[in-house]
């Protein structure tokens, strides 16, 4: 009983030394040489000791005032929605519009083993966002899919990817590996980039903002730095670096789609993929018809009559089918 | 019906329900923010980031279904949001203390589930013990200046910190820790 109070004392004493003076007093020593126990006892201390210094009180922060904040901005969404919706359903025939559709897409966690899976995709016509359960945001273009998953023993982020996307990914020490088709492997360290991977386009496109990330797929491998782009061509597995406006290939995000020297049939691609329309066209047009330039409109009916100004292309909408045809 | 199951106000939520939304806002909100304060060590950014949070699981509200323990993803989602902003404080202000701050929290990632718990269980220290504790370790006091202030002798000052290990001790352990 004795020894035990005197123990308590020096370890008392030693916790509450300044920084400084801290050193172990012979008889702590003695003591902590005696038994594994009463190390981990020590360092338990020791532990609650340092870990404490970060505490503060719950109660320092004020839920309703917060309430009020959040309350506030989530009633403002509602609205802006709404407002949106209203806007866009008299502005617009066939086209869905690329701002309102925020939730058909479907999402779900689950658990695979030990593994935690989150999925989110947008389909044609639709875009959507989500934020992994690692704090990652990641943006997605019409027609894109992200499966994420993380495994906590061996302490990797695995995302598997289809589509167009802007990821924001969080920094941390566990790898965060996306895989795409064609077997291209992209290795991120906290860092933001756009990524297109379409499982029907030939190439696959990333272009870095800001941090790195690394192109894999085999033994070809290229580390990128901020403000280059690279593309991955599935045909011959070779990855190489582009010249190119970075921004002009996250324009999506602000609805833009940059030409350069864009041939109509890729600009009815992309135009297939973000108003989930169907476009036929006139043989040979596709080729022969280029543009320059950007477009910025709300609708898949303005998209069209701006391209019609451009070039000698007239068009005609039946439902989801467009048609072009040479003027 | 106010002990909704953290699960169930998940599954309210989704079906829009905001009353329940509210409750998990004010089931969760203080002690999350303790735990952020504990990695930004900054009041307004810590309710910002926390408050992000909560925007964020109304924004998603039909899309999120958490398997797991509710409480978990939540420390979690609130872990990586604040070391996100500590990151974009690092990109915007270069402060050699931010990088600092990150260093320490990438080594400190197995100690969260512990820090969680500690801060639990200092919540229900008795009053005095909490004071003793915290006029030390927080406010930065020495034994002199906390016997003044409360007028207990330096002997009481050390017998307090003692329980308060002891008491603290037992409850990690039954907290599984």
């Amino acid at each position: 009983m004795e020894e035990q109070k005197q123990i308590k004392d020096y370890i008392v004493d030693y916790l509450l030394d300044g920084e400084d003076e801290k050193r172990l007093d012979p008889v702590l020593v003695e003591w902590l040489a005696e038994d594994e126990s009463h190390r981990k006892e020590f360092f338990l201390y020791k532990k609650i000791w340092e870990e404490s210094y970060r505490y503060t009180e719950a109660e320092t922060f004020d839920p309703d005032l917060a309430w009020e904040k959040v309350d506030k901005i989530n009633r403002q969404k509602v609205y802006l929605r709404k407002y949106w919706k209203n806007m866009l359903y008299t502005a617009s025939g066939v086209a869905a519009s690329l701002l309102v559709v925020l939730a058909l897409s479907f999402m779900g966690t689950f658990r695979k083993g030990s593994e935690v899976l989150v999925s989110m995709s947008a389909d044609y016509g639709n875009r959507s966002e989500i934020v992994l359960p690692d704090g990652s945001l990641v943006k997605l273009n019409a027609g894109s899919e992200v499966v994420y998953s993380y495994d906590p023993k061996r302490k990797t982020r695995e995302v598997d990817f289809q589509g167009e996307g802007f990821f924001d990914v969080s920094k941390s020490k566990e790898p965060f590996v996306i895989k795409v088709a064609g077997g291209l492997n992209v290795r991120v360290w906290g860092t933001s980039f756009n990524l297109q991977a379409y499982a029907d386009d030939p190439v696959i496109q990333a272009s870095l903002v800001e941090g790195c990330i690394e192109l894999e797929k085999g033994n070809e491998k290229l580390r990128m730095k901020p403000g280059e782009i690279a593309v991955f061509d599935k045909e011959t597995n070779k990855i190489k670096p582009v010249e190119g406006v970075l921004s002009h290939s996250y324009g999506w995000l602000d609805n833009k789609l940059y030409m350069e020297d864009m041939s109509l049939s890729v600009v009815c691609k992309y135009l297939e993929r973000w108003y989930d329309v169907e476009i036929t066209l006139q043989p040979g047009l596709g080729e022969k018809i280029r543009y320059n330039g950007v477009i910025q409109e709300e609708t898949v009916t303005d998209v069209m009559n701006a391209l019609s100004r451009l070039s000698d292309i007239s068009y005609h909408v039946k439902g989801k089918h467009i048609s072009i045809t040479s003027k | 019906m106010s002990n909704t199951t953290d699960e169930g106000l998940i599954k309210a939520i989704r079906k829009n329900d905001y009353i329940s939304y509210n409750k998990l806002f004010e089931r969760y909100y203080g002690r999350l923010c303790q735990y952020v304060y504990s990695l930004l060590m900054d009041k307004s950014d810590t309710e910002d980031v926390v408050q992000e949070l909560f925007l964020n699981i109304w924004k998603n509200r039909e899309r999120i279904e958490i398997k797991e323990n509710v409480g978990g993803y939540l420390y979690r989602m609130a872990k990586h949001l604040a070391l996100n902003h500590l990151r974009s404080k690092v990109c915007f202000n270069n402060l050699s203390e931010t990088q600092d701050q990150l260093s320490y929290e990438d080594n400190r990632v197995e100690s969260e589930e512990f820090r969680i718990a500690l801060y639990g269980c200092i919540d229900h220290l008795p009053d005095r013990c909490k004071e003793v504790l915290l006029l030390h370790r927080i406010k930065g006091l020495k034994q002199k200046e906390i016997s003044e202030k409360l007028d207990i002798s330096v002997k009481t000052i050390k017998n307090q910190i003692w329980i308060s290990l002891q008491k603290l001790r037992k409850c990690l352990e039954l907290k599984g820790i």
